[in-house]
């Protein structure tokens, strides 16, 4: 019985228990694609240039839910109700326990990408030009947002409040990065704050790994933010996530 | 209380499957356990007994591998159980105090996930089947009774045939017949030669199943050996009624026991706990001594009584006599 089996399997559960799970099932599936919906909707009636921002960005975008907002509140709850040391006392390691819940959640990601990809294709905005530079932006960024659930996870009390603690991010995820539209808008300052933010070179390396038009140092830069940013929060989710439920 | 030295395992010659010397662990100020000593051999049921913050649990989890020892030196099958646990995992079974089962699968689903997760697992009927489940396979868990969780959590336990069982507190929420279903299936375990380290309340559970017990208070083992040798050490207890026209201060001493009066409504009802001499013979003889005084004053005995001491009796003498 090899780890990566065990992980295969894990994964296999939370995949299950999504689908038996109504907020889970909004929370991870439904309401991303729903919001992705409308603002590819807007963008559809200015131009080209919008719509494929839009459907590149909410690309981004559908990372921040299944292996993040989701995920944060599963660890949680499970901790809390003392499901993942049941399983830890079980054959599974450790990293296939954790491991499975990511796989679940990156595949659910995944899936919900390509579904955009498919809706691009449909609207007209074209297959992806650098499907390596993309999926490496899309991966990365979901095992960000595994990593910071496991974070966040560790912070939290109930699953309830784990979700509400994903908000700001989810925040900085639509306002202060190019997810729902270009930074301009933002003030000199902020946008550079913006810029070394995580979700940013997530939906620059997608962007340009769909439609082109950056700049190789560009792209080297954002490889270079989100490697940093996994570094940090790979880090934060060895120190602050737990197994037990704090007592007393 | 005079603490008992452990008894050596009777097997010579094989490995201990768990050993305990010198444990001690601490949560902040609070030191849980006290340094403590312990061995059990293959094929052997010890259990740990005390009281709610004896200290059992947080030995359990060194001993499955959640914790490092703080101090002290552990070994389960020979090995270090946190730095080894991958190698150990599956030849161990564990069985949490608390449950952490997933309730939104059903029951079949719970084990057909455990029996992916193990190497060599046992099919989901035999499984279900051990502890009497069957029949509940298509009920989520969350519907299960508390008795039934432990149950199914005990069919996890046993899922992958480990040569080591942990029971924390396994029968905790059951009623008498899953009690019955329980101990015969732990029985047949350690017949097939698993060795099983157990924790509970219920002291009949430990008298019934455990070849060696160890009372845990305060972090220390208190009392520890065969449940016969532990009882033996705590004297045998014999009780009458002391007849109304019998001075208190005539009553005999019994081989150096004086008696012990309580009064229950009118009657006075006289105890002894009698401790010296030979475990064999010292009721016996004592019993003789007070039927020849009896018989000096020309009186019988009303409801005599003669009884080795109980398991509740050496664990309550342990609780209340070390502040």
């Amino acid at each position: 019985m090899s780890a990566m089996t065990q992980t295969v399997r894990l994964a296999r559960l939370d995949l299950g228990l999504i689908f038996r799970n109504r907020s889970a099932l909004t929370n991870a599936i439904l309401m991303p694609l729903a919001v992705a919906a409308l603002l590819i909707g807007v963008a559809r009636g200015q131009g080209d240039e919008a719509l494929t921002f839009a459907v590149t960005g909410q690309m981004a975008a559908m990372l921040l839910y299944a292996p993040m907002v989701n995920l944060a509140g599963f660890f949680t709850s499970r901790r809390e109700e003392l499901v993942l040391k049941r399983l830890l006392s079980g054959p599974a390691p450790a990293r296939a326990i954790l491991g499975g819940s990511a796989l679940g959640a990156i595949a659910v990601a995944m899936l919900q990408i390509l579904v955009l990809v498919v809706a691009a294709i449909v609207l007209g905005v074209g297959a992806p030009s650098n499907p390596v530079l993309m999926l490496a932006g899309a991966l990365g960024g979901a095992v960000f947002f595994c990593l910071l659930a496991m974070v966040i996870s560790g912070l939290s009390a109930t699953g309830e409040l784990a979700q509400l603690a994903t908000v700001p991010v989810l925040l900085i995820g639509y306002g202060l990065a190019p997810t729902m539209m270009p930074m301009d808008y933002l003030p000199e300052t902020v946008q550079r704050i913006a810029e070394y933010l995580p979700v940013t070179p997530i939906a620059d390396l997608i962007r340009t790994g769909y439609a082109g038009g950056a700049e190789l140092t560009a792209t080297l830069t954002s490889l270079g933010v989100l490697a940093a940013w996994m570094l940090v929060v790979a880090v934060l989710a060895r120190r602050y996530f737990r197994w037990d439920p704090r007592r007393g | 209380m005079s603490t008992q030295a452990m008894s050596t395992p009777v097997t010579t010659g094989t490995t201990a499957a768990i050993e305990v010397s010198g444990l001690r662990q601490r949560y902040g100020d609070f030191e849980a356990v006290r340094g403590i000593d312990f061995t059990v051999a293959p094929g052997q049921l010890f259990a740990l007994l005390g009281t709610n913050g004896a200290g059992k649990t947080t030995t359990m989890e060194v001993l499955e591998g959640f914790r490092p020892a703080a101090d002290g030196t552990v070994r389960l099958l020979g090995a270090d159980p946190y730095a080894d646990r991958k190698a150990l995992r599956p030849r161990v079974g564990i069985m949490l105090q608390e449950s952490g089962l997933i309730g939104d699968l059903t029951v079949a689903e719970t084990v057909d996930l455990w029996r992916d997760l193990s190497p060599r697992p046992r099919g989901r009927d035999e499984a279900l089947g051990l502890v009497d489940l069957v029949d509940k396979s298509g009920v989520a868990v969350r519907q299960l009774s508390g008795g039934q969780k432990r149950r199914l959590d005990l069919a996890l336990a046993v899922l992958g045939r480990p040569e080591v069982l942990f029971l924390d507190e396994p029968t905790t929420g059951m009623d008498p017949e899953a009690r019955l279903v329980t101990w015969r299936l732990v029985q047949d375990l350690v017949d097939d030669g698993t060795t099983v380290l157990l924790t509970t309340h219920y002291l009949e559970e430990a008298e019934r199943l455990a070849s060696e017990i160890a009372i845990m208070h305060r972090g220390e083992i208190r009392v520890a050996g065969t449940v016969t040798d532990v009882v033996a050490g705590h004297g045998d207890r014999i009780a009458f009624r002391v007849s109304a026209d019998t001075p208190i201060d005539a009553l005999p001493r019994l081989d150096g026991a004086a008696p012990e009066i309580t009064v229950n409504g009118g009657d006075l009802t006289a105890r002894y706990i009698v401790t010296d001499g030979e475990p064999g013979a010292r009721a016996h003889r004592a019993v003789a001594n007070l039927l020849a005084w009896a018989g000096g004053r020309g009186q019988s005995l009303d409801r005599l009584s003669v009884r080795p001491a109980s398991l509740e009796d050496v664990f309550l003498t342990v609780v209340e006599d070390n502040r």
